[in-house]
């Protein structure tokens, strides 16, 4: 009995390390969207309703945001964003899941991502780019993605085909901070 | 058998541990699945008739609506078209909540002021849209010369409404509007000062931007005597991005509230209707 107990103290003790380690979290982080065109009225919205999630222990991460939050300067735009594009009612958020190749704790740097957006209802899968700064016990997550609204099954309706650009930048800024 | 036990309790220990799905679980919260509702027109008119939806704050309205004239006539006026009564009117949201609106139309060649203002709105704590508007309209069309002894509050009349909305599904929207018109001015004996009046009037949504409208005002005051019809029209919305273009038919020629209400002069069941368009574009 004793040397199975002794066996099982082993086999728990790599997976003891990753308890150990924190997880960090925002529930403020920024996301902001440009589709715009040149010469046309500016299509752009941000958010400040990002929350993100980082397991330092296995360089997991996630992020999730409620499409309704994105403001843009013109009332009538967001309206159209909601009712006519992304169907908010029925598709009410977006997310990520995916994992940092090779994270390093407590290492800023540049690093890969690997993983799975959902927007509008539809899965694609999706790898980029991270800038991470770590200060003051937070990780600093930055980056930027280029997506094509037609992977997601937004249709964009001939009429104001040449007013919104055919991919779309998000920008995404999170502060993570250790969760308690 | 304690060996298997341990074993696989540390893979499955092991396997939740590495699973990303729980992670996103753990910031998934139903928070975000709030629910909120959708205006229930897009346009600030349904067809003739105010409907719940105002102009956001700093957005700036031109209107421009023709009614043509009787689809009738034939070729003798290309079905109407000769004869177009028209408004041209600015719209402006002081804030989300209160409208101000100035315009004329050609029929009696009406001034028209008015307010709206939104109570509240369609969610989940409350299941209506409340808009009130109050309008005043002027007709300036009355010459001195040919009624010396017309006063300008005869020119007068004022329209107090109060619109019940609610967006039914996502493609259906019904609206409720008790409405009081004043006329100071009897046009003729058959007429009266005041009017009670009950408009209904609805959105179904074919496509994203393609919607079907209609619109009914039943008057409780109409003298038996009186020539004047319930005003009933049915329109298309269509949607184009800053746009919003509504076609319609209508037994009403007239363009503002007081006069399309008490004065409509078509019949349905005859033919005598009117083809117009109202044009709206947000700045």
């Amino acid at each position: 009995m004793k040397r199975y107990f002794i066996l099982y103290i082993i086999l728990l003790f790599p997976l003891k390390n990753s308890y150990s380690q924190t997880k960090y979290k925002t529930e403020v982080g920024e996301c902001n969207f440009s589709a715009s065109v040149p010469a046309f009225e500016p299509i752009e919205a941000k958010s400040d309703k990002l929350i993100g999630i980082l397991d330092e222990g296995t360089g997991n991460i996630a992020a999730v945001i409620p499409i309704k939050s994105f403001e843009f300067p013109i009332a009538l735009m967001q309206e159209h964003f909601n009712e006519n594009y992304l169907d908010t009612k029925k598709y009410p958020k977006a997310t990520f899941k995916g994992v940092i190749k090779d994270f390093l704790i407590k290492q800023s740097g540049t690093y890969q991502y690997q993983g799975t957006l959902s927007i509008h209802g539809e899965e694609q899968s999706i790898s980029g780019e991270l800038l991470i700064l770590y200060e003051n016990n937070t990780y600093n997550v930055s980056s930027q993605m280029t997506l094509m609204p037609e992977d997601y099954k937004i249709k964009i309706p001939k009429i104001v085909y040449k007013k919104i650009a055919e991919t779309v930048i998000v920008q995404l800024k999170l502060n993570l901070a250790p969760t308690s | 058998m304690k060996l298997l036990f341990f074993l696989f309790s540390s893979i499955f220990i092991c396997s939740s541990v590495l699973a990303q799905d729980d992670l996103l679980n753990e910031i998934n919260t139903d928070s975000i699945d709030e629910q909120f509702e959708m205006p229930a027109f897009k346009a600030t008119r349904i067809i003739n008739g105010e409907s719940s939806k105002l102009a956001a704050k700093k957005e700036f309205h031109l209107v421009i609506s023709h009614r043509f004239g009787s689809i009738k006539d034939g070729f003798t006026t290309f079905f109407g078209l000769d004869n177009a009564n028209t408004y041209i009117g600015l719209l402006y949201g002081i804030t989300d909540k209160l409208n101000v609106s100035l315009g004329r139309e050609t029929y009696r060649k009406t001034i028209v002021g008015s307010l709206k203002y939104k109570i509240t709105e369609q969610s989940k704590d409350f299941p209506l849209h409340l808009v009130a508007f109050a309008g005043i309209y002027a007709n300036t069309q009355l010459s001195d010369n040919a009624y010396p002894e017309l006063t300008n509050t005869d020119r007068l009349s004022f329209l107090y409404q109060l619109q019940v909305a609610r967006r039914l599904t996502d493609h259906f929207s019904l609206q409720l509007t008790p409405k009081y018109v004043r006329q100071n001015l009897k046009y003729s004996d058959y007429d009266i000062y005041n009017y009670f009046i009950l408009g209904a009037g609805g959105r179904y949504k074919v496509s994203k931007r393609v919607a079907l409208t209609a619109e009914y005002d039943y008057n409780f005051s109409r003298p038996e005597q009186n020539p004047f019809k319930n005003p009933l029209s049915l329109g298309v919305d269509l949607e184009t991005g800053g746009h919003v273009f509504q076609l319609l038919f209508s037994n009403a020629q007239a363009n503002l509230p007081p006069s399309y209400l008490t004065y409509a002069t078509g019949d349905w069941s005859e033919g005598e209707i009117y083809f117009g368009f109202n044009i709206v574009r947000v700045f």
